[in-house]
């Protein structure tokens, strides 16, 4: 009995570690392949902290994130709501976060580390208003990692608990009381880490990524920017630069205004338009805006046509994800458009990488809803592509008419085009009648006129209308006066020629011309002009 | 660890400094460059701030923990909205200037309007080898300035602490070596100077005749009273300015004899407490007359 209690206390009082260093390798080597993600996670923090200060101090309107590559290092800064001693200690609890899921963009307390996976050293300087002090927290990231590889070879392991306090150290600094801030530096960015140090394809990451405003060129900024302060819970932008440049998110050109399409969490109830139907007192579980494309076909800007997830304002995946998710059927008319689906649901949360949103019942219920956007935008291309046929088609009929109708009049309709020229008036004219419902309105007069004319000149072609004496067509037998074996002939020959050419119209005619000016030039006794 | 504070006499002497930047540059307010050792608390480009539109920043930080101070210096700026149109150079700044970049190969981009020296050791400074390194990285500072054809404001502050190792005295030798060549007698004020018991006077002498000395070949220099105050932790500091206006009248080897007078003759200031009384150390003055020179004492 002694024994065993002995055995016993043994086992309560042998501290237990439940987590090891081998963490850290995945932290930095695993999980985070593209390393601009590992800026968007500062980006995250410092969005949070600048939208805590601002609920705080009611000032909706403060705060700025600024972003600095300055070789070696990249350095993040935010005057947003700042640590005090407690949360700078936390910093270093692997997986600890004390913010809600849903309440904020960055919730699961590994991100904040993510800078050990590119940099040497991450240092992290924070002070809260009302303090008189800054604490500065820094990590040894090579040293860390270096030490849990050279155990790894050994075969042996080191507790996080150990390991962390041996390469972290936190100094507390004077500061003015009323300063309030963090700014993080990725000190010696590593060498596979060097693309983050390219102001080009940073601006660019940030551009599409982070919750800022949408570019002042951009000609609808002001519209879809009120759309989803008043639609969308939690939207908020914060002004970011990158080296002193503002970063804004990209837009492209061509487009048409936006449109906006609300996702409800019932069958059939999906609204599209300008506001919510009354009586629908449920949370929606995305809003979407979307332009379309005043051009045939798709936006031509790969990266940034299509729509974007975002969750509080941050994109999730890139624009493949939307049309994966939501197209069943013709997904390339995705890139008819250019917009934005706001998730709403605060029940749906974005992976670890942020490349998707994590599977949960949720998530099934936003694709499945969200699929109405596809419909909506498909059934609109296909409308968008129907109108410009019809279009196409009556600017066509218009031509071909007014051709013909001046052929005519000047008397130089050759015999043997006269069922050509039947032919073209009439399909036009029925292409344009078979369309007319899809004309946009300012087509609709035209489309009549040119029926109306089109009709008239077939009446005037088959020499029906009574109150015209029946059109002249130049017959060159008679033009050369060929006598009735010379007629039989050519009739012969230029019925081969028809039938021959059926499907080669303009070849048939070009050669019925050819005939035409070389009897015209060779045939002996042929009259003089 | 505690952030230096900035004291009374060093905001004097940056205040008497941003008066000689509007003198020299009124008509560029907000478009001037500036190179310099701010420090962290960067306490002359907040001043001076409204003046420029990009600043160099050098720091080198403490051995083995060099990167927390220019972290700190980066911190301040991002505080001020300043980050936009700074440049954080780390090193030393000598070595930076001789090789026109730092160790992560960030170039030195000239040229700048003001160059704020603020050397935490002395003028004279020798390594090991005994090569005046910081002297050849002025020099090096006057040659790439002068390659860009850029007049500029210097500042230099300096500690006392350091040994000259005679180079001092030798230059004071050198320079009444020099007058008595030219018909001017120095031996008073040089002895003067020689005997006093402030190294500032000496230094008084020393630092303009440096800067003059590296620059001639390409800039006329017009040196203002040089000041001399008790800095951070009571440590003794001068400080000189000078206006370096770019010329191409060179005449090797013969230094100018009004140079030599004017610099031996020029008053300093005392800062106490933040406030400024003129001094000559109390040495004699030299005249320069068509009879063999005279001293006088003022």
């Amino acid at each position: 009995m002694t024994d065993m209690m002995d055995r016993l206390e043994q086992i309560v009082l042998q501290k237990e570690e439940h987590a090891y260093g081998f963490i850290i390798e995945v932290l930095t080597r695993g999980l985070y392949p593209n390393k601009f993600h590992v800026i968007r996670e500062y980006v995250q923090n410092a969005y949070d902290a600048i939208l805590h200060y601002r609920r705080d101090s009611s000032q909706p309107k403060h705060g700025r994130i600024q972003v600095k590559i300055a070789k070696p290092s990249i350095f993040i800064y935010d005057d947003g709501i700042g640590m005090n001693r407690d949360k700078i200690n936390q910093y270093r609890y692997v997986g600890y976060s004390e913010k809600r899921t849903g309440q904020a963009a960055g919730f699961r307390g590994i991100g904040k580390l993510s800078g050990i996976s590119v940099a040497e050293k991450l240092v992290i300087t924070s002070s809260p208003a009302g303090v008189r002090e800054r604490y500065k927290l820094v990590f040894d990231a090579d040293t860390m990692l270096a030490q849990v590889l050279a155990l790894k070879l050994e075969g042996k392991n080191i507790s996080l608990n150990d390991l962390i306090p041996a390469h972290s150290t936190i100094t507390v600094e004077d500061e003015d009381s009323d300063s309030h801030y963090t700014m993080v530096e990725l000190y010696k960015v590593r060498d596979d880490s060097k693309a983050l140090m390219d102001h080009g394809q940073l601006a660019q990451y940030l551009g599409t990524t982070a919750p800022v405003d949408f570019d002042p060129e951009f000609p609808h900024a002001k519209t879809v920017d009120g759309w989803l302060r008043q639609h969308v819970p939690d939207y908020d932008t914060v002004p970011l630069s990158l080296n002193g440049q503002p970063i804004y998110k990209p837009y492209l050109t061509e487009l048409k205004p936006p449109q906006m399409i609300f996702v409800l969490d019932q069958d059939d109830h999906s609204q599209q338009g300008g506001s919510r139907s009354e009586g629908v007192g449920q949370e929606f579980l995305a809003f979407c805006w979307y332009c379309e494309h005043t051009e045939k076909g798709q936006l031509g800007d790969n990266l940034r046509r299509g729509l974007t997830y975002r969750l509080k304002n941050f994109a999730v995946g890139d624009n493949q994800l939307p049309r994966t998710t939501l197209w069943h059927s013709s997904p390339e008319r995705a890139y008819y458009f250019f917009g934005e689906i706001h998730v709403c649901d605060p029940d749906i949360v974005p992976s670890s990488d942020r490349d998707n949103f994590e599977q949960n019942d949720a998530r099934e219920r936003l694709y499945a809803r969200g699929a109405q956007i596809s419909r909506t935008l498909n059934r609109i291309a296909g409308a968008s592509s129907d109108q410009r046929r019809a279009t196409e088609f009556i600017a066509q009929a218009e031509d071909i008419v007014h051709r013909v109708q001046a052929e005519l009049q000047a008397g130089q309709m050759l015999r043997e085009m006269k069922l050509d020229r039947t032919v073209a008036v009439y399909n036009a004219v029925h292409n344009v009648r078979k369309r007319l419902r899809h004309a946009p309105v300012g087509f609709r007069e035209r489309a009549e006129e040119v029926m109306t004319a089109g009709t008239h000149l077939l009446e005037r072609l088959e020499g029906t209308l009574p109150q015209e004496s029946p059109p002249t067509f130049y017959d060159i037998r008679e033009s050369l006066r060929l006598g009735p074996e010379a007629r039989r002939i050519y009739d012969v020959i230029v019925d081969c020629l028809r039938e021959e050419l059926m499907g080669q119209r303009d070849l048939y005619e070009r050669l019925v011309r050819r005939i035409h000016a070389a009897l015209e030039r060779d045939l002996p006794g042929k009259e003089q002009e | 660890m505690t952030r230096d504070p900035f004291t009374v006499n060093k905001r004097k002497v940056r205040e008497m400094d941003l008066r000689l930047i509007e003198r020299y540059f009124k008509d560029r307010r907000g478009k001037l460059r500036y190179l310099g050792l701010p420090a962290s608390s960067m306490e002359d480009v907040l001043l001076w701030r409204d003046y420029f539109e990009h600043f160099t920043a050098v720091e080198i930080g403490q051995p083995g923990d060099e990167y927390r101070y220019q972290h700190n210096l980066m911190l301040t700026a991002m505080q001020h909205g300043l980050a936009d149109r700074l440049e954080l150079l780390r090193g030393d700044m000598d070595e930076i200037l001789l090789n026109g970049r730092d160790g992560f190969d960030n170039q030195v981009l000239y040229p700048f309007d003001v160059v704020s020296l603020d050397y935490s050791g002395g003028l004279v400074y020798k390594n090991g080898s005994g090569r005046a390194k910081r002297v050849e990285s002025m020099e090096s500072l006057f040659r790439e300035q002068s390659a860009r054809n850029q007049n500029f404001l210097l500042l230099v502050s300096c500690n006392l602490d350091n040994e000259d190792q005679g180079e001092i005295r030798a230059v004071l030798r050198g320079i009444e070596a020099e007058l008595k060549k030219l018909g001017v007698s120095a031996s008073g004020a040089i002895q003067g100077y020689l005997s006093h018991e402030l190294e500032e006077a000496r230094l008084k002498v020393y630092v303009p005749y440096l800067i003059w000395n590296l620059s001639a070949r390409w800039y006329q220099c017009e040196h203002s009273k040089p000041v001399y105050y008790a800095g951070n932790r009571g440590t003794r500091m001068m400080h000189f300015s000078a206006w370096l206006k770019r010329t191409e009248q060179y005449v090797a080897g013969k230094p100018s004899r009004l140079t030599l007078v004017h610099i031996l003759n020029l008053q300093a200031f005392w800062c106490v407490d933040g406030q400024l009384g003129e001094t000559d150390f109390g040495v004699p003055r030299v005249v320069v007359g068509t009879a063999p020179a005279q001293t006088e004492r003022q």
